[in-house]
């Protein structure tokens, strides 16, 4: 027995006998003290022959089996189902695009909807409310009736006959000494009838009073001049008159 | 196309690509890919049939959810592999009376052109280790391999095909069968011991059959 194999023994042979052939697997004088220790043990050796007699037999089969694949059927099942899935994908991406617009299209629809209810609801841009306006409900505090509306009179003008209550309101400028009595505003139509509506008292610039041609040449210096506006029941101002203009007796 | 393609990208980039809609890279891909797959399956089943199955349901299932392949947890060969072992598992669970190869009709011999050797009379397989220069180049060596291959338990045939079969190194493996390499390199040796007691006869005999 040499003095190589002398450093191994059969249960060494037996562990690494595997991973002789094996590239890398082992440290070249380690497998050469395994060869030398076969040298010297014949029934080392004979393991040795039916590993490498397994190893070739492994690699003949692995040689036959290199060329193996698939049936080419499952290639072109398989890009029809790749063809089929995109199409899908393609039909899920109009759908989500479709909801995605129609969202946007009812949510911009609501908010015009809205923009529009509010813009309805809003007094007319020439009317200053200001801050320090009274608001008034009918119930509660309900504004003075117009004591002398001469209404149905013979000319152009009409007076508000009741403030709460199927008031009509008249169709032209009324004369500046008028008192208690509502002037339409232009807007409005003929005849209003306001069951249910609010006098509110507001100020409002000088300017935009006469605009509606109410006398406001003498209140002074003030460029805002208080006055009771009758609203619908949706909120919009329908007629107009100044406060001053009242007798004492009118005034809330 | 399918060359530029071949030439220009890896198998991510081409996953990248199909995913976005090209056919051409699934095509290339699958073409790149399948005949491991493939082979694993049928070395595997022993099934030509159920390896066609497995290798159609592994692109199917990267055709339908390409996101789920996460390069950072592996190669995509990996990921495949663990796709088609999961497939043939659900196959086994599905058919228990189907046995790979051991029992099976040996459908696989008519993939490699000849019957398979039938075993010999103790009636596993088991026969005489004959004069290696005699049975180079013998299908029949091949055939008996192959059929011991098959009586081998899941866990040990794993190794022989891929590091055996498909030549791939125990870092490869371990990452297809995602376990330690250690381990790898403990059930192949474990799973070439039993392929040599499977092939092995009486001692007297193959002295007698290898040496003169």
């Amino acid at each position: 027995m040499s003095e190589k194999a002398k450093t191994m023994d059969c249960d060494t042979f037996k562990e690494i006998l595997h991973q002789m052939n094996r590239p890398g697997a082992l440290e070249s004088p380690e497998s050469d003290r395994a060869l030398a220790h076969a040298e010297s043990c014949s029934h080392c050796a004979e393991q040795l022959m039916h590993v490498e007699w397994l190893e070739f037999s492994l690699a003949k089969y692995a040689e036959q089996s290199a060329t193996l694949q698939a049936p080419s059927r499952v290639e072109a099942a398989l890009q029809q189902e790749f063809r089929r899935q995109q199409a899908a994908r393609a039909r899920r991406q109009i759908a989500w695009r479709l909801a995605a617009l129609a969202t946007a299209a009812a949510l911009f629809l609501a908010v015009g909807l809205s923009l529009r209810h509010r813009q309805i609801q809003l007094p007319s841009p020439a009317i200053d409310v200001a801050p320090q306006a009274a608001v008034e409900a009918p119930q509660t505090r309900p504004a003075a009736p117009p004591a002398q509306a001469p209404a149905q009179t013979a000319s152009e003008r009409k007076t508000i006959a009741r403030a709460h209550r199927g008031h009509a309101v008249s169709a032209s400028p009324v004369e500046p000494y008028e008192e208690a009595s509502f002037v339409r505003l232009p807007y409005t139509v003929d005849s209003v009838t306001l069951d249910g509506g609010t006098i509110v008292r507001v100020e409002m610039p000088r300017a935009a009073l006469a605009s509606y041609g109410l006398p406001v040449t003498d209140f002074g210096g003030n460029d805002r001049v208080p006055v009771d506006l009758v609203l619908s029941t949706d909120g919009t101002p329908e007629a107009i008159r100044l406060v001053s203009q009242m007798s004492p007796s009118q005034e809330f | 196309m399918v060359m530029k393609l071949a030439m220009e990208l890896n198998d991510d980039g081409l996953l990248r690509r199909m995913s976005a809609g090209d056919e051409d890279a699934f095509t290339l891909l699958y073409r790149r890919r399948h005949p491991a797959i493939y082979r694993f399956a049928l070395h595997m089943s022993g099934n030509p049939s159920v390896a066609e199955d497995v290798t159609q349901e592994v692109f199917m299932t990267l055709i339908r959810d390409p996101q789920r392949f996460d390069p950072a947890r592996g190669t995509l060969g990996g990921y495949l592999y663990g796709i088609a072992r999961n497939h043939l598992r659900k196959r086994w669970e599905q058919d228990r009376h189907s046995v790979p190869l051991a029992d099976d009709s040996d459908s696989l011999g008519l993939v490699f052109g000849k019957p398979a050797v039938p075993a010999n009379g103790n009636g596993n397989g088991h026969g005489p280790i004959p004069d290696s220069h005699d049975l180079l180049n013998s299908l029949e060596t091949v055939g008996r391999v192959r059929q011991a291959i098959g009586t081998l338990p899941e866990n040990y045939r794993e190794v022989v095909v891929l590091c055996e079969l498909e030549e791939m190194s125990y870092e490869e493996a371990a990452a297809a069968l995602e376990c330690p390499v250690g381990t790898i390199r403990s059930r192949l040796h474990r799973a070439r011991t039993l392929l040599l007691e499977k092939l092995r006869i009486p001692a007297a005999k193959t002295r007698t059959a290898v040496g003169p």
